[in-house]
């Protein structure tokens, strides 16, 4: 055989990396060439003129605040409902598989799917929310969820905090299941009530699964399309738009690849920078 | 100092009946250890009496106090677990403090106590590490550490020596004994490992099945097992059994086995003499077993034939498993032995120490 034993390891690895580069490494590369791109006819050569494009754009600097409001409250939020749900899971509680398959069920519901569900159950005239509220009579008239204003990021946020919390719930859950009882018991005894527990055995024991968590959602959240592209397509106005949403109008509405290239670019780097301490923490591991 | 009654005490879970209505008490200063196979229901009791499994029926005492409605906080106990459970992200300093921070110790008397206590375990040098940097023994010691910090009233174990490798858990028991002298408290120590228990206790409790099947002084116990069950599980090698009838000859009282007949010594006479046309299990230990043809060990005795299969030296003595008949019998005899497997054997026993067990009772003569 003319390959040794030794390298054979690289005939196994071929295909995968053959397909990596394929799907994601030159797509990646072709953007970032793309981003360099003047995208007017004639002109050859690469210019920064995207990038400075972006710093003057103001739906970009409102879609980038958007952004950061719709993350940081998704996240916030799913590992607050994520925690909380865990430690009910993991209590004591009476039919227990039965309510983990419930807690999943959002998290199952493809992200287009679960847009539209909402947009439907925020319906001003048909919806079942609005329905609901003036049955049991909290408002007399039913609230515009998705076209008020004032509303409508609050809207977008909460259904991406019924979507994505079991994701957070799982991990956190899996993380409570590794902690010994026995540290628990040790505390009772050490005279430790519940609060302190929480803060001195079950915090630490899940801080790893804490970063692993954030960092994970952070990067999703950040990519978050179908649910808001279904939900408000970033409207009214530019008061949902996201940086993904307005990717994708630059690209696909006003076929403007290059400029929807550098925001790819830009999104790519602060996804890098908000991840490296979750990768930092990875490597201290090994 | 506080003593601790267990009166009629039951835990079942679901249907199973872990401890069923034990009662027991462990002396104040006394060093009592629960000691049985494992699933016997020891580590389930050791657990109501720290407050960490409710029980089922009866009454927890500790001191004058029932405790049945009392969290483990408040009944004044420390308990050291099997896998130590320290605190991993604490340093050793902070596992040592953290009770006594729980219960709003002055700073300057934590200080203290932990110093005083950390002196005491030599484990001073080991105040910064966290636990994972610590090796089995040193964790052993952090984990007794928490517990003498304290300075409870009553200290629970539970087998705290069985993580340890054999060389380390010997060292530990002594020092544990040692520990239990100089605290004078009462000490509740639960173990599989019957040597540990022979060595510690004050008074040993054998349970199986959650039921105790003796208490008493450790040599009692094994001097005079009161049942088979305590008889086959305190000693090691195990005592050896026999299927057996007795017969009476002229005032003389006899053993009849399978493949052999032995005369009982008068002191046993009238105790066996109960047991006559009933069916029994005779028990002798591997001990009392002497091998003939050593001269000056043993004189006295029975003989017994029997056929070597297994010559297992240990150094300070040679165990011998042998088949006498259809049963297997197991020799501790001296090493100057010449015993070959596959030869045949005369022992002597020491009939003085034969044990006598109903078969369908169970129970001793």
């Amino acid at each position: 055989m003319w390959i040794k034993d030794r390298h054979m390891w690289m005939v196994f690895v071929l295909p995968g990396v053959l397909l990596l580069v394929l799907v994601l490494g030159w797509p990646a590369i072709t953007s970032i060439l793309y981003s360099f791109e003047s995208g007017r006819a004639g002109e050859a050569g690469y210019t920064l003129a995207n990038y400075k494009g972006l710093f003057k754009d103001p739906f970009f600097k409102t879609t980038f605040w958007n952004t950061v409001v719709f993350v940081s409250f998704s996240v916030a939020s799913h590992m607050i409902l994520g925690l909380a749900v865990a430690m009910v899971l993991h209590s004591a509680l009476p039919a227990k598989p039965l309510f983990r398959v419930i807690a999943l069920l959002p998290w199952v519901v493809p992200d287009v799917v679960a847009g539209i569900i909402w947009k439907w159950m925020y319906d001003p005239i048909y919806g079942a929310l609005n329905d609901l509220l003036i049955t049991i009579g909290i408002v007399d008239n039913p609230i515009e969820w998705l076209s008020n204003p004032k509303l409508a990021m609050t809207s977008a946020i909460l259904v991406n905090l019924w979507r994505g919390f079991p994701f957070v719930m799982l991990i956190l859950l899996a993380g409570l299941q590794a902690i010994p009882r026995h540290l628990y018991e040790a505390a009772a005894i050490d005279g430790a009530p519940k609060l302190q527990q929480f803060i001195h055995i079950t915090l630490p024991g899940l801080k790893k699964m804490i970063v692993v968590a954030l960092a994970l959602d952070i990067v999703w959240e950040v990519r978050r399309f179908g649910l808001i592209q279904a939900m408000t397509q970033g409207g009214p106005g530019v008061l949902t738009e996201v940086l993904s949403t307005y990717t994708y109008k630059q690209y696909f509405k006003f076929f403007r690849f290059e400029y929807a290239s550098a925001i790819s670019v830009v999104m790519t780097i602060v996804l890098l920078l908000v991840s490296l301490p979750y990768i930092w923490m990875i490597s201290q591991e090994e | 100092m506080a003593e601790i009654r267990l009166v009629e005490v039951t835990k079942r879970f679901g249907s199973n009946t872990a401890v069923d209505r034990i009662n027991l008490t462990a002396q104040e200063k006394e060093f009592l250890v629960l000691v049985g196979p494992s699933g016997c229901g020891k580590t389930t009791t050791l657990r109501m009496i720290a407050g960490l499994e409710e029980t089922t029926e009866g009454e927890v005492y500790i001191g004058n106090r029932m405790v049945n409605n009392v969290p483990p906080k408040d009944r004044d106990i420390a308990m050291v677990f099997q896998n130590y459970a320290l605190y991993p992200h604490m340093s050793v300093y902070k596992n040592l403090a953290f009770g006594l921070k729980q219960r709003k110790f002055p700073r300057s008397e934590i200080n203290l106590r932990v110093t005083e206590v950390a002196h005491m375990l030599g484990i001073k040098e080991l105040l910064k590490r966290k636990p994972k940097e610590l090796s089995g023994g040193q964790r052993q010691r952090v984990a007794m550490g928490r517990a003498i910090v304290r300075k409870p009233e009553v200290f629970l174990f539970d087998e705290p020596l069985s993580n340890l490798d054999a060389k380390l858990r010997v060292q530990m028991r002594g020092e544990l004994g040692k520990l239990h002298r100089q605290l004078e408290t009462t000490i509740v120590y639960v173990t599989h490992d019957q040597i540990e228990a022979m060595t510690l206790a004050d008074r040993i409790v054998v349970m199986h099945n959650g039921i105790i099947m003796q208490s008493g002084a450790p040599m009692d116990v094994y001097n005079n097992p009161k049942n088979l069950f305590v008889a086959g599980f305190i000693g090691s090698p195990a005592m050896n059994f026999f299927d057996v009838r007795i017969t009476a000859e002229k005032g003389t009282l006899r053993v009849n086995g399978d493949n052999f007949q032995l005369t009982i010594p008068a002191g046993l006479q009238d105790r066996f003499l109960q047991a006559k046309d009933r069916e029994l299990v005779l028990g002798i230990r591997p001990e009392h077993i002497y091998d003939r043809s050593i001269k000056g060990s043993f004189a006295g005795g029975e003989p017994l034939k029997a056929t070597v299969e297994v010559v297992e030296p240990i150094g300070s003595q040679v165990i011998l498993l042998a088949s006498c008949g259809s049963e297997n019998l197991t020799a501790c005899v001296d090493p100057q032995t010449r015993a070959k497997p596959n030869a045949a054997i005369e022992f002597l026993v020491d009939t003085n120490h034969l044990h006598l067990f109903d078969k369908q009772t169970e129970k001793a003569y």
